[in-house]
């Protein structure tokens, strides 16, 4: 039977026309709030569907930036150690043997994607650099500009790991 | 339907967080981080910086960013409260035409629930941006001790953002609703709070249960805190100290040096975090500076009790205020019935012990205290949404549903907290050669081993053609309905014979049992771990015993009586082996066999060089479970 189709009852033989007609107006009462009801669990039940659809794909775009967390939760644990390593470099501090463990761990640095940022004589950028001081210049021109690299920055594909610390130069007018 | 947005607006940093699926999470923002600083500046060009890049800049700029907004909204510029913190701030602060407060960015002067709004303006962006949907409403947390005037700017900020704030919030009541405290009555609970710069201690009477039978209405019955009291002021005292230690053996004073200091601070707050749950911890900082003979380094062990010696001044403050709030509320001590610890602070076991000691009961920690408030704001926003009719409400199966397989395995099919109705499949065969049936015993339960499980009931699955062990497929499927009525059902899919029970009240255990089972699965897991190597090595072991026994009788005269005698060998030594109870004996006596037996295969391809086709028999690995006979 088409549910969009009316419900014709037919008279007992025993009972008049009346309660007959009182018979089909609560039954059609009661096709009507079936029929609402029905349409409310499709609706509910299409909503959950869909949300579960879009959860998955969620899950699919989760996983994947998840993934790319664990390497850079890793790559940040092993940067205090660059940072030493780099610091050691500057001293002079050290030697042939160990000159060759740093280039070990730059190019594995490399290969997971890392690169540094923060250069002396770039604009100041707070989506790259974190400012410690600054630093009085005479040129207006170096207003703003990044004066001395404290500390190099890093960043994993576009993902900035960590902020480089820089000093800024001040323009005083 | 749109959802609403749950936002703890705090002193020193923000977070939010919906309700999905039910579940209330902590939305990241932009940047991929579950914070953003309540930081808001105006950069050289005039453009505006809300968070994380205000926070970097703010060294270049101090005079045009704003920082801990919080503590000037709603008040008035004259209250000595305010007059201390302006002094504390390096932007233009002054009083507004009504009285107000106003701060100066650039050229302009702003209102404060102004730049509340631009700070949540980034939020909601932000929240948009990660679901792919406009958010227009949002539930806003603030202190208990905040007035009308303080949450009426509030909510204004949120209208400012382009948010319909559809309810403000206590802090403390969110961090209970976090605890499930609309589900409960006639409770009354402590809310600890100590985050980074500020501590309050709230008491919570959760009361009778409303109208339709749900959780009461939560009040705050009294309030407490200070404002310039947090971790942060023990990270200070630490850095104090490992100066102290540096300046004892370099002669150097550190702290005058802007990025020796940044370095100590980081440090300080990082062996914090591990003597949260280690004894002892090593301060390593190398090239902290130089002088004159080079390089310095910093090398300090500091231990659990040093920490809690640096810390005692602001633990003892916390509780001093924490009885002073309990003596202003209507309850004693002793009828605080739960215990809550909001803020990153408290996880420090020296604070924790001292809230255990005083309200005489272990705080509640097992939501994260640095979310716990946004996640009640977001569970506040579900309540309201679900004013909408949702009828449906997804329910999970308690404990795991499982089947006894080879050895007394309990094969889990339906892991516990699935949602359900669901349906499980998974494929079995039989143990042993021509095996007319199987015998399928359903279990609930975590422990390893199905006699360790409750056992719900069992059933033949006969009619199986004869065939060689583990060639036979039966199929069985686990069934449960919304009611929590389980099906089982086995079907042999070469003749299609099936079989199947139905099970009532799997999903009928009371809370107890359910906790009592999923503990006991616990404290066994070692020991159940090892039982189940231990069958696991079994099962391998007689699959390759089979596997000797049938290479022997089919090729056994061609590899030759020398090869046959070794492996035969090998045979004894993995039955000796599995008579005993270990594992590692096992394993290693059937790998032996399997070296042994692919010699079986050597010794034929020597003899009929021709017949490269032929395969050597092997040990073939272990099918995931079978069925033994009963």
């Amino acid at each position: 039977m088409d549910e969009r189709d009316d419900i014709e009852v037919a008279p007992d033989e025993d009972s008049g026309a009346e309660e007959a007609g009182a018979k089909a107006a609560k039954l059609r009462d009661e096709l009507k709030a079936c029929r609402a009801e029905k349409q409310e669990y499709m609706d509910g039940w299409q909503r959950a569907k869909a949300d579960y659809v879009n959860a998955l794909k969620r899950f699919e775009e989760d996983k994947k930036k998840e993934r790319e967390r664990g390497v850079l939760t890793a790559a940040e644990a092993l940067l205090p150690a660059f940072d030493a390593i780099e610091r050691a470099k500057a001293h002079g501090d050290v030697p042939e043997g160990f000159a060759a463990i740093v280039k070990q761990l730059e190019s594995a640095f490399a290969s997971l994607g890392l690169a540094a940022v923060g250069k002396e004589g770039e604009a100041f950028d707070p989506a790259l650099h974190e400012a410690y001081g600054q630093d009085a210049v005479e040129d207006e021109k170096k207003d703003g500009i990044v004066t001395a690299v404290l500390e190099p920055g890093w960043k994993m594909g576009e993902t900035l790991v960590r902020p480089a610390k820089v000093r800024v130069g001040q323009f005083a007018r | 339907m749109a959802k609403i947005l749950g936002i703890d607006l705090g002193t020193t940093n923000s977070a939010m967080a919906i309700v999905e699926g039910g579940e209330p999470r902590v939305l990241e923002n932009a940047e991929g981080a579950r914070t953003t600083p309540s930081i808001v500046a105006m950069g050289k060009n005039g453009e505006r910086i809300v968070g994380t890049l205000a926070k970097r800049q703010s060294v270049t700029n101090p005079l045009n960013t704003i920082y801990q907004i919080k503590r000037f909204i709603g008040h008035r510029f004259d209250e000595p409260e305010v007059q201390k913190d302006v002094k504390a701030v390096p932007f233009t602060v002054q009083k507004a035409e009504n009285g107000g407060i106003e701060v100066k960015m650039g050229d302009k002067f702003y209102r404060p629930e102004e730049v509340s709004a631009m700070i949540l303006g980034k939020l909601k962006a932000d929240a948009e941006a990660k679901l792919g949907e406009k958010i227009t409403e949002a539930v806003i947390t603030v202190p208990a001790y905040f007035n009308d005037d303080q949450r009426s700017a509030t909510k204004a900020a949120g209208q400012i953002a382009g948010l319909e704030v559809k309810r403000i919030i206590n802090e403390p009541t969110a961090a209970a609703l976090a605890y499930g405290a609309n589900k409960k009555k006639d409770e009354k609970i402590a809310v600890f709070d100590f985050g980074g710069g500020t501590f309050d201690i709230s008491i919570l009477e959760v009361g009778a249960a409303d109208a339709q039978g749900e959780g009461g209405i939560i009040e705050v019955k009294s309030t407490d805190g200070d404002a310039h009291l947090g971790g942060k002021d023990i990270d200070q005292k630490i850095i104090g100290w490992l100066a102290e230690e540096f300046k004892k053996e370099s002669g150097i004073d550190v702290l005058t040096d802007a990025l020796a200091r940044q370095r100590l601070d980081e440090a300080a707050e990082k062996a914090k975090i591990e003597l949260s749950s280690a004894m002892e911890t090593e301060v390593n900082i190398p090239f902290l500076t130089s002088d004159a003979s080079g390089p310095r380094h910093l090398l300090i062990k500091m231990s659990r009790a040093k920490l809690e010696e640096l810390a005692s001044e602001f633990v003892q403050r916390a509780m001093d205020i924490t009885k002073r709030a309990m003596e202003a509320s209507p309850f004693k001590v002793g009828d605080i019935n739960e215990v809550i610890l909001v803020g990153g602070q408290t996880r420090m076991p020296a604070i924790q012990q001292a809230v255990e000691k005083f309200f005489g009961k272990k705080p509640n920690m097992s939501v994260n205290p640095d979310e716990v408030v946004a996640i009640g704001a977001a569970i506040q926003a579900g309540i309201l949404q679900g004013d909408v009719k949702d009828i449906l409400l997804v329910d999970v199966i308690p404990l795991s549903l499982a089947i006894e397989t080879m050895g007394g395995v309990a094969t889990k099919l339906i892991e516990r907290n699935t949602a359900i109705p669901t349906s499980r499949s998974q494929t079995f065969s039989t143990a042993a050669d021509n095996q007319p049936s199987v015998e399928i015993h359903i279990t609930q339960g975590e422990r390893a081993m199905s006699a360790d499980n409750k056992s719900l009931g069992r059933f033949m699955l006969d009619g199986i053609p004869p065939a060689p062990r583990g060639l036979p497929q039966v199929e069985v499927t686990f069934d449960v309905d919304a009611s929590g009525i389980l099906t089982v059902k086995a079907k042999e899919k070469t003749t299609g014979k099936e079989q199947s029970i139905r099970i009532e009240g799997s999903t009928g255990l009371s809370k107890e049992d359910i906790d009592r089972m999923k503990a006991d699965a616990e404290a066994n897991a070692e020991a159940d771990k090892k039982r189940q190597e231990l069958v696991e090595a079994r099962n391998i072991a007689d699959q390759a015993v089979y596997a000797a026994e049938k290479a022997i009788k089919e090729h056994g005269e061609k590899a030759g009586a020398e090869v046959v005698k070794a492996v035969q060998d090998k045979v004894e030594d993995v039955k000796n082996a599995q008579k005993g109870e270990d594992a590692a004996r096992i394993k290693s006596a059937t790998e032996a066999l399997s070296a042994e037996l692919s010699k079986i295969g050597e010794a034929m391809a020597k003899s009929q060089p021709s017949q490269g086709d032929q395969k050597p028999p092997e040990a073939s690995g272990p099918t995931d479970a079978e069925f033994k006979e009963k």
